[in-house]
């Protein structure tokens, strides 16, 4: 300690220490660009994924890892990858994995426009593609782009039907 | 010939495009992660509201079928599946077709469909485990988005659907409008390819192990397709799908590398047969 | 006769030196970059006023808020801040070793964009020192056979205030924040010293003083080369008032003269103590040269205002890199140099003299709508003490500071 005091106060006046401070910002621009390798890192999808000790469907499960955990990816064995995770090596299947990270839902359906339909009722549609559906988009020589009918009255009741992750991976869980 | 008019025609709008800059100034600004995070999602927004024109467009063919319990359970079993093994970012929907043609569809973004007809040729749970996830797969791989080439390769969305989708004029609506139609074609008449199909195949069953199911009742599904290939009701699978020989000797390759043979899985046939007894 | 002059001087200049210093422990108000405040700027060397888009920018530059990428609400706090200075043969031939120890949230802001305007709201604790000493000096000198010190003290520095910014066109933007200052201040001492020969001294005090001011902050920035921006940012302290309160009493007893003499005082003051504080002006430029590669230079001067002052340029520096999307490391330098004249031989106590350099690091993870930094500063400088009154002959001192943060922010 005391020795290290004495070092500094001898050597390093101020202006050698800016200099110091300039040396070591150019060093560390190359140390960017090279010496931080990528590791393959992967994400897990879905919730609750079992870990297991060996690639196969029976083997002993580790632990459960929640989505969103990074892991490092390693060997595959034809469906199996093995991956480190929270301080423990295993095998999950390769669909449990994303190379990307995991993101929140995304929804468009809270977007709502509202509009005149070709029969003059006022409707509120959600989204830009139903808006283009619902008036029949026509070109600029009047004529209708898409030949197909469309239905949004029915997809927004499909999309009105209540779903929840959990109890369905609850539900699917059951076994006769 | 008509796919390349169709390109050529897409390409044209796509140059056409008003790249209007809402581009903020000094865009160097952004660091890396806003530029990732911002193609991402709006990636995946477009998707979603490109699938959900293509899925009017098949309630624009096929009247759904408004029963809450039937759709209750197809939906469980399908988000069951989908959250663990679908794509996290999107929310899946389920519907039931009412028709007695055979087939499922995907549409990107999450809407996956299911004829009434196919519900009723499946035997059980298995069955049905197998037809959903063999759709989820197509939207997990983005087999229609990539096919449309509405992704660039490195998968930065930019260049592809985010772009093309992201005008506001009309030439963009029509881009738009076009883009769907040539998916909804693709679902309906032209299909994807046999890679595409075989690739989905193989992670339905992939899907089916991790869940549990027994993957042989996969292949018995194909199996009973089979007949009704002929007899027309499964007119459109067999146009827009390789054949039923080639998918099962494609898949029995997979087991047999895999030893999925040796593992035994659920069927819930009772479950299956009290929640549609209805049909 | 010599030994006994020795022994008053001693202790007198004990007593001095717990009075005098009373003065300088009212804060480290001798240097300006103690905190390093926010998330990216924090971890870079406190150098951003070039960058600013955040809401961190209502702090170092208002005017680069205008180029913020969303809506945002961030906060951070210091995990562990430590401080260690170390006065050598501060008594007699023992070494005074201080700490001061802080766990405070030292900022947080929320940012709203409205078109080409950008609004924010920040909160931000530029400076705190807390400090809670008891020590026990066995024979410090010959003559003293005990003598005990109890120090506590607090004195912290907050801003807030909202901040509004504006862009001119693709390259310009002008900012403006007006923060309310506050600074609150109490210090507690209580000193016993035991002579050998049976004398004793006794010495307690407490200090009081609270600061009320605006600091008006303008700000600007300008990008005149693509991948290049500049900045300039402004601000000048005004206080309103600052009153001070101060007790002290001091109890003796001296066997030295062989009769015992009693000594007792009891002093009390109010008074008014108005800080002059400096001019500063920041200058800054950044580089941007890829979405994953950021390199950023500040230099600060602060020009007196006030006796005793000297004007001071602090330099900092920094660099950021993505090692890929999600993550995200950072690294800096920074000086933080006294602000008072250069000592030189005319240099009387009680003062001393330390500049102080330090540097950074800092790693954050991100996802879609949030990011979690961690970082670490770790501060050193060596320099002159002059603790006794009327004393030219200088000791050594070194200061130590280590300061783990963490923060984290996401966009509305």
């Amino acid at each position: 300690m005391h020795l290290q005091i004495q070092f500094n106060s001898n050597l390093l006046s101020k202006n050698y220490r800016i200099h110091i401070v300039a040396v070591i910002i150019f060093l560390f621009a190359p140390f960017n660009t090279t010496l931080i390798a990528k590791e393959t890192t992967g994400y897990i999808k879905g919730l609750g994924s079992a870990l297991r000790e060996q690639p196969r469907i029976s083997s002993n499960v580790l632990k459960k890892l929640s989505r969103g955990t990074e892991v490092v990816t390693k060997e595959t064995k034809g469906i199996w990858q093995k991956i480190e995770a929270e301080g423990s090596q295993g095998w999950v299947m390769r669909g449990q994995i994303s190379d990307v990270p995991v993101r929140a839902k995304k929804s468009i359906l809270s977007q709502k426009i509202s509009l005149k339909s070709s029969s003059g009722k006022r409707v509120r549609l959600r989204t830009f593609s139903a808006v283009v559906g619902v008036r029949g988009l026509v070109d600029k020589k009047g004529q209708k782009i898409s030949p197909y009918q469309t239905d949004y009255l029915a997809l927004e009741w499909m999309e009105k039907q209540p779903t929840d992750e959990e109890n369905s991976v609850q539900f699917l869980a059951y076994t006769e | 010939m008509r796919q390349f008019y169709n390109c050529l025609f897409l390409s044209i709008f796509i140059v056409s495009l008003d790249f209007v800059s809402s581009a903020e100034a000094q865009e160097y600004r952004l660091r890396a992660h806003h530029i990732f995070w911002k193609n991402q999602e709006a990636g995946t927004e477009k998707e979603i509201d490109f699938g959900r024109g293509v899925a009017a467009k098949i309630l624009g063919k096929y009247p759904i079928l408004r029963d809450k319990q039937m759709v209750s359970y197809v939906s469980q079993i399908g988000t069951g599946i989908a959250a663990q093994l679908g794509r996290p970012e999107l929310r899946y929907y389920f519907g039931i077709l009412d028709t007695e043609d055979i087939n499922a569809y995907a549409a990107p973004g999450g809407y996956i469909f299911v004829t009434k007809g196919a519900l009723k040729l499946m035997r059980n749970e298995a069955q049905l485990a197998a037809v959903l996830s063999h759709e989820l797969a197509h939207i997990d791989q983005k087999h229609i988005v990539r096919k449309l080439k509405l992704e660039s390769s490195d998968r930065s969305l930019t260049s592809g659907i985010a772009q093309i989708l992201g005008g506001a004029t009309l030439s963009a609506k029509i881009a738009l409008e076009r883009l769907n139609d040539l998916a909804f074609k693709m679902l309906m008449e032209e299909g994807l390819s046999k890679e595409d199909e075989a690739d989905a195949d193989q992670k339905a069953m992939e899907m089916m192990i991790a869940t549990g199911y027994d993957a042989q009742s996969y292949l018995d599904y194909l199996k009973s397709l089979k007949p009704h290939l002929e007899q027309g009701q499964a007119k459109v699978l067999s146009k827009t799908h390789p054949t039923i020989d080639l998918r099962y000797q494609l898949l029995q390759e997979f087991i047999v590398k895999n030893e999925i043979d040796k593992i035994q899985g659920k069927k819930n046939e009772k479950r299956f047969q009290q929640y549609l007894a209805a049909l | 006769m010599k030994k006994d002059f020795s022994n008053i001087w001693l202790r007198f200049s004990i007593l001095i030196f717990v009075c005098s210093f009373a003065y300088q422990l009212h804060a480290d108000d001798a240097h300006y970059k103690n905190m390093l405040i926010g998330e990216r700027a924090a971890t870079m060397g406190g150098s951003y006023v070039a960058v600013s888009d955040d809401s961190t920018g209502c702090y170092y530059n208002p005017g680069g808020i205008a180029y913020a990428v969303g809506d945002s609400l961030s906060g951070s706090g210091n995990v562990m801040h430590q401080m260690k200075t170390i006065y050598y043969e501060a008594i007699g031939t023992k070494d005074w070793v201080r700490d001061s120890e802080s766990l405070l949230p030292n900022y947080f802001g929320v940012l709203k964009k409205f078109k080409s305007y950008s609004f924010c709201f920040s909160y931000v604790v530029p400076d705190a020192f807390i400090e809670h000493q008891d020590l026990v000096f066995d024979n410090p000198l010959s003559s003293v056979k005990k003598f005990y010190l109890s120090l506590h003290s607090e004195d912290i520095t907050y801003l807030m205030g909202p901040s509004a910014a504006m862009r001119l066109g693709e390259d310009l933007s002008i900012g403006l924040t007006l923060y309310y200052h506050y600074r609150s201040f109490m210090r507690q001492q209580h000193s016993f010293l035991e002579s050998t020969n049976g004398s004793y001294e006794l010495f307690y005090e407490s200090k009081k003083q609270r600061e009320d001011g605006m600091v008006p902050k303008i700000g600007a920035q300008w990008s005149p080369f693509n991948l290049l921006t500049l900045g300039v940012a402004m601000d000048q302290a005004i206080l309103f008032n600052g009153p001070f309160q101060g007790d002290v009493s001091y109890h003796s007893t001296d066997n030295s003269t062989g009769t015992a003499s009693l000594t007792t005082t009891f002093n009390s003051t109010k008074t008014e103590v108005k800080r002059k504080l400096p001019l500063h002006i920041a200058f800054g430029a950044a580089y941007f040269p890829t979405p994953s590669q950021l390199y950023t230079f500040d230099l600060d001067y602060y020009q007196a205002q006030e006796k005793g002052r000297a004007d001071v340029i602090n330099y900092s520096g920094g660099t950021e890199y993505y090692i890929d999307p999600t993550n995200a490391v950072r690294f800096g330098l920074f000086t933080n140099f006294d602000n008072r004249p250069t000592p030189d031989s005319s240099t009387t106590g009680p003062t001393d003299y330390i500049d102080i350099y330090g540097l950074s690091f800092g790693y954050t993870s991100y996802s879609s709508s949030s990011s979690l930094t961690f970082g670490a500063i770790y501060t050193s400088g060596t320099g002159k003490a002059w603790l006794y009154s009327g004393l030219t002959e200088s000791k050594t001192m070194t200061r130590e500071s280590i300061t783990l943060l963490f923060s984290a922010s996401s966009s509305l």
